[in-house]
């Protein structure tokens, strides 16, 4: 079968992108109901204070146009996974925009493992910084996914600006990013009480990206923690302030050997346990030294490098958490009321939150760097 | 040192106690009660042969508590919705099996072997088309907590309290 990490899950959910409040599987706010269809739902619920039945409910949502494929147009295509194909679309009930996400359901396995774990995850997150799953289509061979549809995730974000972002708004990404891995994101939101577990080798043919994996988890460790989360995000806050991936190993001994070589080859004091590691001893690694991150990220400010070192501690006890993180003084300058918005609103809903115009944006670089962007090694990428 | 870790000890508890809660609240809208009362063909005693059998399947392919408890949970949720046929009840039980381990293992069981263990009874697409009716009954809800995550948490609970020499005054029952 197929495997995703759920880091990789928290991470694929999360969005950066200005976005209004409701945010459930539910009926949107200017949704535009045919008057037959109207009539049609006051009639099936003759006692309207007594909620549906779940049977009638779906009928009536199928009714209104839930459920069913002619309810979104196509309008053209967004990118191609390895399990499903995704469109840009416009519903016809509410004349928004939506991403349309086709699942191919036809696999030697049945239901690819990964599409199922998105829905059901998805269906128990309620989070500004979670982009919103509004209907799910089923035909014959496909399920179709309808998403809110985002303007660009931070990855598109990224090639957008020719990998220079304002350093102001990777501080406020970072805070949104680190919004939605803290309070809500717990695991058991996801259902992953199971979560105990990280897929560390290769089980399948599936390319599972290692460059965002902490060295415990590439050695070996299978106890799943938000601290696993953490590496990640230090990797992205890296990744937004140079335009580059921090560590984009192609194997689990390149991943490890590019940590090592920027933060120090562990030893016992800066990672306790790792000398009985077996299979650290066994990759026989060259004792580097930890190199000053500061040399190699000089757009960071002096709070932002003392984040990024505390994310990327090889002690899975001392990476700061999420929670303490957004307490970081980093984020001092975004002010206080950032730390009172409810779950559900955007950070923009604060004026004071604003994006600056990235330097290195497409309409005003063009000319210059008609060529850049991305690699072929971008498209590992979690953005 | 020793202060870092006991902080850090103190977040775990944090981070257990706060995923018991949400588990706690979100466990009723995931039971199946009475999931038998509308099923014509499926007895209480077929049921709890085909529990047992999934109980032996799950120790088989070397599974987790928590794909097996979460197996029987899903099982249950599409027999409150849908009438199961006697003789297409094993089939139920090993696709919900198989959408369990999709959910919580890292690897699944292959179709193949499942199906072997039904004695080749049932076709790959009958197990496949099954999958995407369960999927759809029960409307992707599959996030279930489960007897396995409970007993973990409680277990853990315990033992803790028996480590600080019962003077954990966060344990609740």
């Amino acid at each position: 079968g197929e495997v995703c990490s759920p880091t990789l899950v928290s991470f694929m959910c999360c969005k950066f992108q200005r976005i209004d409040v409701s945010k459930q599987m539910s009926l949107p706010m200017d949704i535009r109901l045919p008057p037959e269809i109207l009539k049609k739902l006051q009639m099936q619920s003759p006692e309207p204070c007594k909620p549906l039945s779940r049977m009638s409910r779906r009928a009536s949502l199928s009714d209104i146009g839930f459920g069913k494929l002619e309810t979104y147009v196509k309008l053209g295509k967004l990118g191609e996974g390895t399990y499903a194909t995704v469109f840009k679309g416009r519903s016809k009930l509410t004349e928004n925009l939506v991403a349309l996400k086709e699942i191919r359901l036809e696999h030697e396995e049945g239901a690819p493992c990964t599409a199922i774990r998105e829905v059901s995850l998805l269906k128990n997150l309620k989070h500004a910084n979670i982009v919103t799953l509004h209907d799910i289509i089923h035909t014959d061979r496909c399920l179709t996914l309808v998403f809110e549809y985002l303007d660009s995730d931070l990855k598109q974000y990224l090639d957008n600006c020719r990998n220079i972002m304002s350093m102001s708004n990777v501080k406020v990404f970072m805070f949104q990013l680190l919004r939605g891995l803290a309070g809500e994101l717990k695991l058991a939101d996801f259902g992953l009480a199971r979560a105990k577990s990280v897929p560390t080798k290769t089980y399948s043919n599936e390319v599972v990206t290692l460059w965002y994996r902490p060295p415990d988890v590439l050695l070996g460790s299978t106890e799943y923690s938000t601290p696993i989360d953490m590496w990640g995000v230090g990797c992205i806050l890296y990744e937004m302030a140079t335009g580059r991936p921090l560590f984009p190993g192609s194997t689990v001994k390149e991943e490890l050997h590019l940590i090592f070589r920027l933060m120090g080859t562990p030893t016992e004091e800066t990672c306790p346990g790792i000398t009985a590691n077996e299979e650290f001893r066994s990759y026989l690694f060259p004792q580097y030294r930890a190199q000053a991150l500061i040399n190699h990220v000089p757009r960071l400010d002096t709070e932002g490098i003392d984040l990024l070192t505390t994310l990327l501690l090889y002690d899975t006890r001392k990476r700061i958490s999420a929670e303490a993180s957004l307490r970081h003084a980093y984020f001092l300058s975004l002010g206080e009321d950032i730390h009172s918005i409810p779950d559900t609103a955007s950070v923009f809903s604060l004026k004071d939150i604003q994006l600056q115009k990235d330097p290195g944006h497409r309409s005003s670089f063009d000319c210059f760097f008609p060529n850049s962007g991305r690699g072929k090694n971008r498209r590992q990428s979690v953005f | 040192n020793l202060n870092n870790r006991l902080i850090a000890d103190h977040h775990e508890v944090i981070y257990d106690e706060s995923c018991f809660i949400i588990q706690k609240n979100n466990e009723e809208e995931f039971l199946a009660l009475n999931c038998l009362a509308r099923q014509p063909q499926i007895t209480a005693e077929a049921r709890c042969k085909l529990v047992s059998w999934l109980i032996a399947v799950y120790k088989h392919f070397k599974l987790s508590f928590e794909s097996c408890c979460l197996a029987v949970n899903i099982m249950d949720r599409f027999l409150v919705t849908t009438s199961v046929a006697a003789d297409c009840f094993q089939l139920l039980g090993v696709t919900s099996l198989l959408i369990a381990t999709k959910h919580v293992e890292v690897c699944s069981p292959r179709i193949k072997q499942l199906l072997s263990l039904c004695c080749n009874a049932f076709s790959k697409e009958q197990l496949c088309n099954l999958e995407c009716l369960i999927l759809l009954r029960l409307n992707f809800r599959l996030a279930a907590p489960t007897l396995a995550f409970f007993l973990d948490y409680l277990v853990s609970q315990e033992l803790s309290w028996h480590r600080v020499g019962g003077k954990d005054d966060n344990f609740t029952d």
